[in-house]
């Protein structure tokens, strides 16, 4: 069900809050063992949230649109007095003491939350294979990953397990899963969502945001969460430009390096059929290139690394989280390696350790400052481009979902997964993937991204897309 | 390429069959990101560009109430009388 079907069905009292946690903890207690999505359910909290939403259901005639709608949540965002593992060993007994900035808005929405969802470690990766809790498989084929790292959320959105998620995305961490489960994932404009109480990443980058089942609902989360926070000094308040165009007054430009070789053939020849339906329903489109956009990969894994590597230094075993027995080491730098050695898995130290050589003497310029520069190329070329076209086209990722196991031995070809994500969070710009074409029954995610703050104007031209299946018949 | 001065910046310590891993793995990883040393460009053609402003707040404490006291002492591994306990760092 959707949030805006459920909405209805809560306002006519069709159904409770209540009815419809309890009908989601019993599907996710009976069908998430071969899935493994959660991390943690909710059993008793969510009922007592799903009791108040009913209160307020019955006794406000206007309630926030959320009101009473059953989420879950990636396991690197805080709720407070539970367990935030963030897929890691070292916080598997870690309780949040505060709640998330996202949290604390749903809350006051009289959201209910169902509990926490599988992800790679500290949101590192993408198959969701990297979470030291096990992976978890994508509803689609079992045999599959759900991408990665929201792979929980993104997962049990697809198994409906719950109305939407939350997820958060560094270099494609809400639109790959979003992609191979065959769902919707928006990822915002940088800082239009608090990152307040998100296990941080890279800081520049990161941003929470929805995975929900259609375009219309991704919307109203993202209106429900986005907005000015004290606590995230980059956060702003978020203000829609008016007069959004009209689908036959967009200037639309697809990737080229999109279509090239190295993506799927079918993926490849349905973007260009996309290209031939849609001549005649918008101004221009028309094919371009960005030759920078060849190096945002490994500009991402600088930076992203450079940033990861400063924000999980705290992970030191004495403030938080998990640490080996004090009495077993010779001194604190003993007790620090130690305790970062036993309860890291190897994603996670291998990022690290590329952060602390980009960001040591003798290589700082060599590598952190060229990337750096890069990233402002980058970030020019996207707004050349945006100057003369309203949106850009491509694939979220280059290939259907992969089999679980194939790519974990090999760290760049899993890294090589993000290409088409990782572009746009080093530009800070908003991005939608939503369910595209359909291949053996294995999704495949169109990727929308836009300038900043331009959400309103991918939700449109997303609405259209999907709604206009009939007229791009991909295999389904 | 040895990687014991990288773990030592990293504050990791790798157990023998790891670090052989880790080393191979690390050192495709750096080739892959080296990638960036062959592209040639004009720094003037992206410098200029980005206006950084500075947030501030007022740095104010924040009383916190027993069942929050509770949540936080309980994050902590090691504790004596609310402080945290460490290994002696001098």
């Amino acid at each position: 069900m959707t949030i805006i079907e459920l909405r209805e069905k809560l306002k006519n009292r069709e159904i409770s809050s209540l009815e419809i946690t309890k009908n989601y903890l019993e599907k996710i207690k009976k069908e998430d063992k071969k899935i493994h999505s959660f991390l943690d359910v909710y059993k008793e909290d969510a009922i007592e949230m799903a009791k108040r939403a009913d209160k307020i259901l019955e006794q406000n005639s206007s309630p926030h649109p959320l009101c009473g709608i059953p989420c879950v949540v990636k396991d690197n965002i805080l709720i407070k007095g539970h367990i935030a593992t963030a897929g890691s060993k070292i916080l598997e007994n870690y309780i949040a003491p505060y709640d998330a900035t996202v949290i604390k808005r749903l809350k006051e929405a009289g959201v209910v939350f169902l509990g926490k969802t599988n992800l790679d470690e500290f949101a590192m990766g993408s198959s969701t294979e990297n979470s030291a809790f096990g992976p978890t498989r994508n509803p689609n084929d079992l045999n599959r990953v759900p991408g990665g790292s929201s792979g929980g959320s993104a997962a049990a959105v697809r198994a409906d397990f719950c109305v939407f998620a939350l997820g958060s995305d560094t270099g494609g961490s809400i639109r790959q899963p979003a992609s191979f489960c065959g769902v919707v994932g928006l990822k915002p404009t940088y800082g239009s969502v608090s990152r307040y109480g998100l296990i941080a990443m890279a800081s520049s980058l990161d941003v929470i945001g929805p995975i929900t089942k259609t375009v219309d609902d991704a919307k109203i989360v993202f209106e429900a969460i986005r907005g000015r926070d004290p606590m995230d000094s980059t956060s702003f308040d978020f203000v829609s430009p008016k007069n959004i165009k009209k689908i036959k007054d967009l200037k639309i430009a697809i990737l080229k390096e999109g279509t090239s070789e190295d993506v799927d053939q079918f993926l490849k020849e349905s973007i260009l059929k996309l290209k031939e339906d849609l001549k005649d329903r918008v101004l221009i489109i028309d094919i371009v290139s960005i030759p920078s956009l060849k190096y945002a990969l490994p500009t991402y894994y600088i930076i992203m690394a450079s940033e990861a590597s400063t924000n999980l230094a705290r992970f030191d075993g004495i403030r938080y989280g998990k640490s080996v027995s004090s009495k077993e080491c010779l001194d604190i730098f003993n007790f620090y390696i130690k305790t970062r050695g036993r309860f890291l898995g190897p994603e996670v130290k291998r990022r690290i350790m590329l952060g602390a050589y980009s960001l040591s003497a003798g290589y700082y310029d060599e590598f952190y400052s060229r990337a750096c520069l890069i990233q402002k190329k980058i970030i020019l070329d996207f707004k050349r481009l945006f100057s003369k076209f309203d949106l850009l086209l491509l694939p979220t990722s280059p290939s259907p979902p992969f089999k679980l196991g194939e790519k974990v031995d090999d760290p760049i070809q899993m890294y090589l997964s993000d290409i088409f994500t990782v572009p746009v969070n080093l530009a800070q710009l908003p991005a939608i993937s939503i369910p595209f074409a359909k291949k053996d029954d294995l999704p495949f995610g169109l990727q929308i991204v836009g300038p900043k703050y331009s959400e309103d104007k991918i939700f449109n031209f997303a609405r259209f897309i999907m709604n206009s299946k009939h007229l791009f018949e991909f295999g389904e | 390429m040895d990687i014991s001065h990288i773990l030592r910046l990293a504050r990791l310590e790798l157990g023998k069959k790891e670090k052989i891993k880790i080393e191979r793995e690390f050192s495709n990883i750096l080739n892959f990101v080296k990638k960036l040393q062959e592209l040639n460009f004009k720094e003037k053609e992206v410098y200029g560009d980005v206006k950084k402003i500075n947030i501030f707040r007022e740095d104010e404490v924040v009383e916190l109430n027993q069942e929050e006291k509770k949540l936080l002492e309980n994050c902590i591994p090691e504790s004596k009388d609310g402080y945290l306990k460490i290994k002696k760092i001098l």
